[in-house]
């Protein structure tokens, strides 16, 4: 097989992060300790090769006039039947998300490399920053549907990796598994309609889904009830990684994470991978008015859920979070609405901007405070024509709504936890005394109820 | 394909040697049961091979096998065999019994020639010793082992389920006689399985029996290999969709009892008969691809679920009994046993790069078509059984400051066997060709063996 420049550079590039992951998790799993110089280095070496190759695929597709470069690396395995080939898709969509994406994460770990000094789980930091990126490679060039789900997976599992990377803090590891049931009851969707695309169209390739057309053209061999099914299943994923209502409440939550890994992965990237999975199907979704008016309601309620609820925050990072949910919330308006080109473009300019602010955040009030002191008092309030347009009676109602964050959590906790958690509790109950019957013995009681019992 | 070689009468013969050296030198065991273990793995993997560079039938032994190495079990030794090898390593010694070794190398031999064995007769008697040297251990274990009781009813009632179906496969010559026959054999896989409604003695049976030997006792599936041997063959649709039925909701009813449970061994348990049963629902009659992933699921939740319980016993080495109620903490202490923890576990639910992602995405894409209620199952039961991995990991190593003891931590030995597993099934799942392969001849081969009622002639009606 023969590669031309553009193929060997989008390879290399694509390449150097999951080896970057491969070299800190081989030396992990050797006990091979490296500095924090070492690991520092690394990381920016190599994020600094995957931007050079990068821009230069950018520049060279753009000066060849070529839209569309198709990287096939041959089949991953097949049997009767069934053909699992792994392809690399650059086009019009892919190259500039890539391009902006990895710059980002290398932006990141630069600002990381003093962030975490010192701290104990530095390597594993830079391991999951490196898996992070792998992952969002995978889902920005998967030329299939199925090495996207691949990213999209590794991309959820660093994410509540990171939220709980101050493993010792009870508060920080509870928020990062709440995350991950987010994502990985929404990644149901994602799953389910990868294997109907393969099991209806024959293959999740985009190539043969949507013709080889550049981006957004092509038709896809799918209509109908089939087509609004998979494009709702894929809403509901988007749903989850994008924190949208109502699951947005782990948003908030995930600011127990470093704020380099807030940054990059709620300001940034993992935030709007949604955006970009629903725009890889824009000729899918532009033939299903039921799941983008679906999207377009979900993305309006959570809009608006978004703003208000942020206003009331008293933290810098969670202020920023719900500000970076209602702009990603209107890009999903932008997307249903069809209006593609505006939806790069404002996620691009989204992402830089709240990386930044996130990226500025720990030293921001640390400034604040200087410059009012310079000045002699406090900055004049703002918003104050909000609360002159509204009653009292509505403006304490809002308030409480806001500060109980919509209730959204109490809502899940109440009509979805809890009765899977009472009805599996009693099934459990049930085992128990089944068991005990088989053995003729008491039923097993808990460890701490041991313990407690031997008064301990 | 299949043909007759010596390798399954030397592993036989090495594990039973080895049980007796055991037993003479007891201050040796484990070197002994390790020695014995490296020629089963060697061997195995020699008649894989062996196998799989045969390009036509060569069976020069043919009125005398008694053994047989075909595409279905090949890769189900190596698998035994390397189990057997993992758990023998990482196993704390010191809570070894007088005759646990010789027990665990017979074991291995029973394992070993009902994965090969040709003749239905003696797979019964092999299936039916499968259990003695369990139940001869659970005598000699300390007071946790209240299980005893549940285990053997389980034991008898599969055994007596297994005899019965096959004497009325073969001594009642008659059509109608596939459907009594069939669904003995069914219940008997079912009970072995752990599948509803005969589940509660296995989760029990791993909360409270010694975790090596029940390792040894479940990872191989000797259900689910009945199942495919016995039942499929002769199954009528209506059994294969009620199995599948059965094993679909036992795959989910397991998945989320082990998202809530509070204590570590039960949560196990647990994670396994739903991993198992999804394996069980893949011989329901799907398509070839379904059941090509099945049997691949067999082999990598098999070995992820034999490396998550070592992790799980290695950590209670050290701590005690382990608890889910709350957050334990101690990563600083065990950072490799964590780790391996949660790969282990990743490992088993199908995490991309891992071989049970394909597993899982062939036997979904194989059951859609035919059995979408499997599918769907399927996904449920893999997204709870990943949330419960991590509520573990999370729950069993992190969430409390702790200080660092760096004298808790894996030992070599230990931590070469978790490092082992993590990267043969990283490696087999990056470059799953071989496997997947391997696997899909398995799955013509078990869509091609003729039902043993072929061979009968239908009775005449009698006027």
């Amino acid at each position: 097989m023969m590669w031309g420049l553009i193929e060997r550079l989008a390879l290399i590039a694509a390449a150097a992060p999951a080896a970057l992951f491969l070299a800190l998790g081989v030396c992990a799993l050797a006990r091979y300790a490296l500095s924090e110089k070492t690991v520092g280095l690394m990381t920016r070496g190599t994020f600094f090769v995957t931007f050079l190759c990068n821009l230069t695929v950018a520049v060279l597709m753009a000066a060849q006039d070529r839209n569309l470069v198709v990287i096939s690396l041959g089949d991953w395995f097949h049997l009767p039947g069934y053909r699992f080939t792994v392809e690399l898709l650059l086009d019009r969509l892919s190259v500039p998300f890539v391009l902006f994406s990895q710059a980002l994460i290398g932006v990141v770990g630069a600002f990381a490399n003093r962030y975490v000094h010192r701290e104990q789980g530095f390597n594993r930091f830079f391991t999951l920053l490196a898996l992070f990126a792998t992952g969002m490679n995978l889902i920005i060039l998967a030329g299939g549907i199925e090495i996207a789900f691949a990213g999209w997976e590794l991309v959820g599992l660093s994410s509540a990796l990171l939220i709980a990377f101050f493993h010792d803090r009870r508060l920080a590891v509870e928020n990062g598994f709440r995350a991950l049931v987010v994502y990985r009851v929404c990644d149901a969707g994602f799953l389910v309609a990868a294997v109907l695309i393969r099991h209806w169209a024959g293959s999740g390739d985009f190539i043969h889904l949507f013709g080889d057309v550049a981006w957004p053209g092509g038709a896809s061999p799918l209509a109908g009830g089939r087509a609004t099914l998979i494009m709702v299943l894929l809403v509901v994923a988007v749903m989850g990684k994008c924190a949208q209502v109502p699951f947005s409440g782990w948003l908030p939550r995930a600011m127990e994470g470093p704020t380099p890994s807030s940054a990059i992965f709620y300001g940034a990237l993992s935030v709007h991978a949604g955006v970009y999975l629903l725009l890889r199907f824009a000729p899918l979704l532009s033939e299903t008015h039921v799941a983008a008016a679906l999207l377009a309601a979900v993305a309006l309620v959570t809009a608006i859920v978004a703003t208000t609820v942020g206003r009331v925050q008293t933290d810098i990072k969670s202020s920023l979070a719900f500000a970076s949910l209602t702009q990603v919330s209107i890009i999903l308006i932008e997307v249903a609405a069809g209006f593609y080109w505006l939806a790069i473009a404002h996620t691009l300019g989204h992402m830089c901007v709240r990386s930044l602010q996130f990226l500025r955040a720990p030293s921001l009030l640390h400034d604040v405070h200087n410059v009012e002191n310079a000045i002699g008092g406090h900055f004049a309030a703002t918003g104050e024509h909000y609360r002159r347009m509204l009653a009292k009676p509505v403006q304490r109602g809002l308030y409480r709504f806001a500060l109980e964050r919509a209730h959204l959590d109490t809502a899940l906790d109440t009509f979805v936890v809890g009765p899977f958690v009472r009805l599996f509790g009693t099934f459990d109950r049930i085992e128990q005394r089944i068991a005990s019957r088989l053995d003729g013995t008491p039923r097993e009681s808990s460890p701490r109820d041991r313990s407690a019992g031997s008064g301990r | 394909m299949t043909f007759f070689a010596p390798w399954i009468v030397i592993l036989v013969i090495a594990s039973l040697v080895g049980a007796v050296v055991a037993h003479l030198r007891r201050s040796r065991s484990r070197f002994v049961v390790m020695v014995v273990n490296s020629v089963a793995l060697a061997v195995s993997t020699l008649a894989a091979v062996d196998l799989w560079q045969r390009s036509a039938h060569h069976d020069p032994f043919e009125s005398i096998r008694i053994f047989v190495v075909d595409d279905m079990n090949a890769p189900l030794l190596v698998f035994a065999a390397l189990v057997s090898f993992f758990v023998a390593l990482v196993a704390p010694v010191r809570k070894w019994k007088p005759g646990s070794a010789t027990r665990m190398l017979v074991a291995e031999a029973i394992l070993f020639a009902g994965f090969a064995v040709s003749n239905e007769v003696a797979f019964v008697a092999l299936w039916i010793a499968s259990y003695l040297p369990f139940d001869r251990e659970l005598g000699q274990s300390d007071c946790r082992s209240g299980c005893r009781r549940g285990f053997r009813i389980g034991a008898i009632a599969s055994s007596g389920l297994l005899v019965v179906g096959l004497l009325a496969n073969r001594w009642m010559p008659s059509a109608d006689s596939v459907l009594p026959g069939s669904i003995a054999i069914l219940l008997a896989a079912m009970i072995r399985q752990g599948v509803v409604p005969f589940q509660s003695w296995l989760p029990h049976l791993f909360a409270r029996a010694p975790l090596p030997s029940v390792l040894m006792l479940c990872v191989p599936q000797w259900g689910t290999w009945a199942a495919l041997r016995l039942f499929v063959p002769d199954a009528p649709p209506i059994l294969l969709s009620i199995l599948g039925a059965f094993a679909s909701f036992t795959a989910v009813y397991g998945a989320g009892l082990a998202l809530v449970q509070k204590d570590a061994r039960r949560a196990f348990g647990w994670l396994f008969v739903s991993e198992t049963a999804i394996v069980f629902a893949s011989l329901s009659g799907t398509s070839e691809t379904g059941l090509a992933g099945g049997l691949l699921l067999w082999l990598s939740s098999g070995l992820s679920l034999a490396g998550l319980g070592m992790a799980l016993c290695a950590l209670e080495a050290r701590r005690g009994r382990l608890s889910l109620e709350g957050f334990s903490g101690g990563l600083e202490s065990t950072p490799r046993l964590a780790g391996s923890f949660l790969l282990l576990g990743l490992c088993s639910v199908g995490f991309p790069g891992t071989l049970g992602f394909i597993g899982t995405e062939l036997l979904i894409d194989g059951s859609l078509g035919t059995h979408p209620q499997l599918a769907i199952a399927m996904v449920i039961a893999t997204v709870l059984n990943g949330l419960a991995v991590v509520n573990m990991y999370f729950r069993l190593f992190c969430g409390r400051r702790t200080i660092a003891n760096p004298a808790i931590g894996l030992r070599p030995r230990e931590y070469a066997g978790f490092v082992a597993l993590v990267v043969i099934l990283s490696i087999l799942g990056l470059w799953p060709r071989g496997i997947v392969a391997t696997r899909v001849r398995a799955a013509k081969t078990a869509q091609a063996i003729p039902p043993v009622v072929t061979a009968v002639e239908p009775r005449e009606p009698t006027s």
